[in-house]
């Protein structure tokens, strides 16, 4: 497997080290989901990950939040084994989990309470993040009265809010249409661009995977695991109809069907 | 859209605003819906068709009504009523909330409550009467007992139904950015098991004064509502009933309107049951 390190002088954020991952069934056979895997993710990174459903990137996505603990193998962050559920590595999910008897700013701001941040520096954080989104107009419209493109972004202010060390997101965007996906991965890059947030983000959507990511993992369900990784060195905002963007996603997409 | 609307309901001047709360479609057809009763029951009185001691006329159950009020028989006893009615309402609430947390806490012992709670949920409240009187006799607190045992099942089981279906993703995210035991619970279980809770303790509310009248016609106390009644039906004095059953109905719609609709409404808007979103 080629691997390049594309920020020499960064300091490695997260890394799993033989990874696995089974299920045990009741007929007392197992199921393989993850076999051996080996990731490295540098401080600031986008890593994004790609493979068709059942391909096991959420159950990945799952041990490094912490809501799955039975594995074997290492998963360490900035050199320590990741331990339970922490506020360091904030999961976003495909559906927006902000809770509907909350405002957009309450819902930003339980966050922090729930990570016991005190009580004086809640609304000022609050305020900067949803500022950051865009959202500032709509702190006090409820989560219903927000279109699937706006909720997402409260997910994204509440996740920064938090100041996690690493960024999980589970196909966010999956749900939402072309145009308001387009206009959130600027917005996503743009905030990479100003926080240099470490993120690690699941698709199954090539363009996707290739526009974001500064290297792209592809996982097989036949071999439980990452079948090769692309090191995208083309600056991000330069991959919209870019020639050679194109060819690595034809490349990439017959990895994919090679995979079925 | 939202703001422009905001901005025409403020142009209305507050006089108009309070007319047209009172004056609209649905108490227009209260009103003809009442007359028309009225109207019936005035035919079948003037047709005699039953005998005027079984049924009095609208005008004389009126008079009744007011003669009642007046020397405060049907005031004290709507006072009386009322009062056992929070007090078993608020000890229903308290008994059930505290044993549905126990049986989200314990799961074997939350399956087999529930089962027997769906039991003794649909057990007629008035079959509790005779043992209330041999086990605590002819008082407020046997009219109480009735009351609570009509009542807290469908408390504990909203509880229990509402806490075990909070979605997952809540869950997990809140565990996510750090809450755990009481924090959990307080920000966001709770919370999410509202709407749930409101409609058991709205059912609670109703089976508590089904309860409540049955028992106090039962459980001779010299006050309340159904002791009313049941003095009405001693002395053949229908105009009394009707007019008492006229107090009763009355006091069922206002709180079931006034209080669990209005409540209920207000979180189906707040979660965004009842509307169209904002488009971007």
């Amino acid at each position: 497997m080629q691997f390049k390190n594309p920020y020499p002088r960064q300091k490695v954020s997260l890394s799993l080290k033989n990874v696995s991952k089974q299920y045990s069934q009741r007929n007392s056979e197992t199921n393989i989901v993850l076999e051996n895997i080996n990731i490295q993710i540098f401080e600031g990174e986008i890593i994004t990950i790609l493979g068709k459903s059942g391909c096991g990137k959420s159950t990945l996505l799952n041990l490094i939040a912490g809501f799955e603990n039975s594995y074997s193998g290492e998963i360490l962050l900035n050199g320590k084994p990741v331990k339970d559920i922490s506020p360091d590595r904030i999961m976003m999910f495909q559906e927006s989990a902000l809770f509907p008897w909350l405002t957009a700013f309450q819902n930003v701001e339980i966050a922090l309470q729930m990570a016991k941040v005190p009580k004086n520096q809640r609304k000022n954080i609050v305020k900067h993040n949803l500022d950051i989104v865009g959202l500032s107009d709509y702190s006090n419209s409820y989560i219903h009265q927000l279109s699937g493109g706006m909720k997402q972004r409260v997910s994204l202010a509440r996740a920064l809010s938090l100041n996690p060390q690493i960024l999980l997101m589970d196909e966010p965007f999956a749900a939402l249409d072309i145009t308001i996906k387009k206009s959130l991965y600027k917005e996503l890059l743009d905030l990479h661009e100003k926080t240099r947030k470490t993120i690690l983000f699941v698709t199954h959507n090539i363009n996707e995977a290739v526009l974001l990511g500064d290297r792209v993992i592809v996982m097989s369900p036949r071999i439980y695991g990452i079948k090769k990784e692309y090191v995208i060195d083309i600056p991000k905002d330069q991959r919209n109809d870019n020639l050679s963007i194109k060819n690595i996603i034809n490349e990439i997409t017959a990895d994919l069907y090679d995979t079925v | 859209m939202e703001t422009q609307v905001k901005s025409r309901k403020k142009k209305l001047s507050l006089s108009k605003r309070i007319v047209n709360k009172i004056i609209n479609k649905d108490t227009l057809s209260l009103v003809i819906f009442i007359s028309v009763f009225l109207a019936i029951w005035q035919l079948v009185y003037m047709s005699e068709i039953l005998p005027k001691l079984s049924l009095p006329s609208p005008l004389s159950v009126g008079q009744t009504i007011i003669e009642l009020l007046i020397d405060f028989t049907l005031v004290k006893g709507t006072a009386f009523t009322l009062w056992r009615l929070f007090l078993g309402f608020l000890l229903s609430l308290t008994i059930g909330l505290i044993i549905g947390l126990f049986m989200i806490k314990f799961q074997q012992f939350g399956k087999t409550m529930s089962s027997f709670a769906v039991g003794l949920q649909s057990f007629p409240s008035i079959a509790w009467i005779p043992f209330a009187i041999l086990l605590i006799g002819f008082s407020d607190f046997g009219i109480l007992f009735v009351v609570v045992m009509s009542s807290v099942f469908s408390v504990m089981l909203s509880t229990y139904s509402g806490l075990r279906n909070v979605p997952p993703i809540y869950i997990r995210a809140a565990r996510n950015m750090g809450a755990k035991g009481f924090s959990l619970f307080r920000y966001v279980l709770i919370p999410a098991a509202t709407p749930t809770l409101i409609m058991g303790m709205r059912q609670a509310w109703s089976f508590a004064w089904h309860a409540l009248i049955g028992a106090e016609m039962l459980i001779t106390t010299l006050v309340g509502l159904g002791y009313i009644l049941a003095v009405g039906r001693e002395f053949s004095n229908m105009s009394q009933i009707i007019a008492t059953m006229i107090v009763i109905f009355t006091i069922g719609l206002i709180f079931d309107r006034v209080v669990f609709v209005k409540i209920e409404e207000k979180i189906r808007d707040r979660w965004g049951l009842n509307q169209q979103k904002i488009e971007q």
